[in-house]
């Protein structure tokens, strides 16, 4: 145990986070994708006209949901791998690390005090455009029932509380890409495996519905291979629970319950990534 | 010896990491089961078959930033150019990895299988030598391939529109316009005509779907000389056409909460469907006392 006697400590991992939040809203990179986000999303607008059918109420503030809900999932993981990662190797790199556990700080504390702070940066990015594409989604919605007062009689625009669910959860995910970033950091030598290995992970979480198609398909007599497919299937987590953008704008909207449940996953997996990243950083010399 | 001591080290690491995430996975089972299934009825399911060979680097970025809409309209767009340069298989190749894409833009069913149906049997015809060098039974073969291929995309659009109306008119108008001018025989017209009626009343009876359906379906039925059929689809359908106060049965109109408006019932054409009624009528010979009585 890297803290000796010490118990473990929540202030000072909130003190690692916060250093790591600071550290991290003060590179550019950072800005320079809010910026990037920011602009893709109000430029939404201009890229409804590459949209076939747009001309309809719903269906135009559909694309600019989904536009801008693009924008947040592409940049947003940008963000939490490559911040995730260089957060963590600054330190290594820069020797601080070294100084920093050889005081009574335990290695868990370092690992989710790291992981808070590049969460808590992911999650005002989240929270910048979500609430810009609220703003945006409410000015179209208005400008549309000025023209047309019956513009969505056959379905109303996305509502307040589904775009705030739909972004928490994607924010919830983003936890768990940080988590595993970091979990392949607590190993790796450098930064750009980490980075690209990061990026690999998310291909992977993206697709796993194949892998649970492909289990589906097995036949039960083919033990082998459907322990296999299964594995794969189970070991990496499926992004697409917490992709809930179809039910928004739907009738009856989000279901809660779902994504609450979705939610439950979510931290679970942070904290199972999390306890392995701190058992695989416990076996690392720094 | 001591690279002898870091190997087994990592791969302890290396395997309690993945029996971990394993084990992990199957406990969250009865969380996230009921989530995938729920998400994966309301949502298009990207499909393994459809996607392996086809998806490159940038529809892969571009579906993982979520960005589906919009890739698919650049394929869409793709796809036009291709039309547009009579490029046959880059055409449904681009036609299909659009809408496996998303699959929720009516627009690109439709055109596509238009694209299918029309215009690439003429392409192959052309290919052939032309239409005055390919023998008319060639044509009409040709003809019906492509008939199959649009109409079989429309299948494909019904299973993520259930309810919406028109992929059934597309496909009853495969039928109408195509199949029937590549029918060998008089059989094989009617056949093809009675096909269009079937699917134009099928049409019908999706919600929204517009008044005409019905009435197009009642003229197919007339045209292929099932005159009774026609006749009983029109009182069926007379019944339930919003109607003004002046229109006969307008008392026995089903009551809608809000009413119905001016332009539903003016699309709705009560009194031509009326018209039509009493005109079946005769040609039945329909005596007056037995005739339909709004």
């Amino acid at each position: 145990m890297s803290a000796g006697r010490v118990p473990f400590s929540v202030r000072r991992t909130s003190l690692i986070a916060g250093n790591t939040f600071l550290e991290a809203v003060r590179q550019r990179l950072f800005l320079f994708l809010v910026l990037l986000a920011v602009a893709l999303v109000l430029g939404a607008r201009f890229f409804q006209a590459f949209h076939f059918g747009s001309d309809l109420g719903t269906a135009s503030l559909k694309f600019t949901f989904d536009f801008g809900l693009g924008a947040l999932v592409f940049f947003g993981s940008i963000l939490t791998i490559t911040a995730t990662a260089q957060l963590f190797f600054s330190e290594i790199e820069n020797r601080t690390a070294l100084t920093l556990l050889a005081k009574p700080v335990w290695r868990a504390e370092f690992i989710f005090g790291k992981f808070l702070g590049a969460w808590a940066v992911v999650g005002v990015f989240c929270a910048l455009l979500t609430g810009l594409l609220a703003g945006l989604l409410w000015f179209r919605a208005h400008e549309l029932l000025s023209a047309d007062p019956e513009v969505f009689q056959h379905g109303g625009p996305v509502a307040l509380g589904d775009l705030v669910i739909v972004c928490a959860l994607h924010w919830l995910k983003f936890g768990v890409l940080a988590m595993i970033t970091l979990l392949v950091a607590s190993f790796s030598n450098t930064n750009l495996f980490s980075v690209v290995t990061g990026f690999f992970v998310l291909v992977i979480c993206h697709l796993q519905g194949f892998a649970h198609q492909a289990y589906a398909r097995v036949e039960q007599s083919s033990v082998v291979l459907r322990l296999l497919i299964g594995t794969l299937a189970r070991v990496f987590p499926d992004f697409r629970l917490f992709d809930f953008a179809e039910q928004a704008g739907q009738v009856g909207g989000v279901n809660a319950t779902l994504a609450l449940r979705a939610a439950a996953c979510a931290l679970i997996y942070i904290f199972v990534f999390g306890f392995l990243a701190v058992f695989s950083f416990r076996r690392r010399e720094i | 010896m001591k690279s002898s001591l870091v190997l087994p080290r990592r791969f302890t690491t290396g395997f309690v990491v993945v029996a971990a995430l394993a084990a992990t996975g199957w406990a969250v089972r009865p969380l996230a089961d009921p989530v995938r299934e729920e998400l994966s009825q309301g949502e298009p399911e990207l499909r393994l078959e459809s996607l392996s060979d086809v998806l490159g680097q940038g529809v892969t970025v571009g579906l993982l930033g979520g960005f589906r809409t919009l890739v698919a309209d650049f394929l869409f767009l793709k796809a036009s150019l291709d039309w547009e340069n009579e490029r046959l298989p880059a055409t449904i190749a681009s036609l299909r990895l659009a809408t496996t894409i998303d699959p929720r833009s009516l627009f690109f069913w439709v055109n596509g299988a238009s694209m299918m149906a029309y215009d690439m049997s003429n392409w192959r015809i052309n290919e052939e030598g032309g239409f005055d060098q390919v023998p008319k039974a060639r044509q009409r073969e040709i003809d019906r391939v492509q008939a199959a291929q649009g109409l079989a995309f429309l299948e494909e659009a019904r299973r993520f529109h259930p309810h919406s109306p028109v992929p059934y008119r597309e496909m009853a108008m495969i039928h109408w316009i195509r199949l029937k001018a590549a029918a060998e025989d008089e059989a094989g017209v009617r056949a093809e005509i009675l096909q269009a009626a079937e699917l134009y009343r099928l049409g019908s009876e999706q919600p929204g779907a517009p008044y005409v359906y019905a009435r197009l379906s009642a003229i197919f039925l007339e045209n292929a000389g099932h005159l009774r059929e026609a006749y009983e689809g029109l009182v069926k359908q007379y019944h339930t056409l919003p109607k003004a106060p002046e229109d006969p049965g307008y008392a026995r109109m089903p009551r809608k909460n809000p009413p119905p408006s001016e332009d539903e019932i003016a699309a709705a054409e009560a009194s031509t469907v009326l018209e039509s009624i009493r005109r079946l009528e005769k040609q039945l010979g329909i005596p007056p006392e037995k005739a339909f009585q709004p």
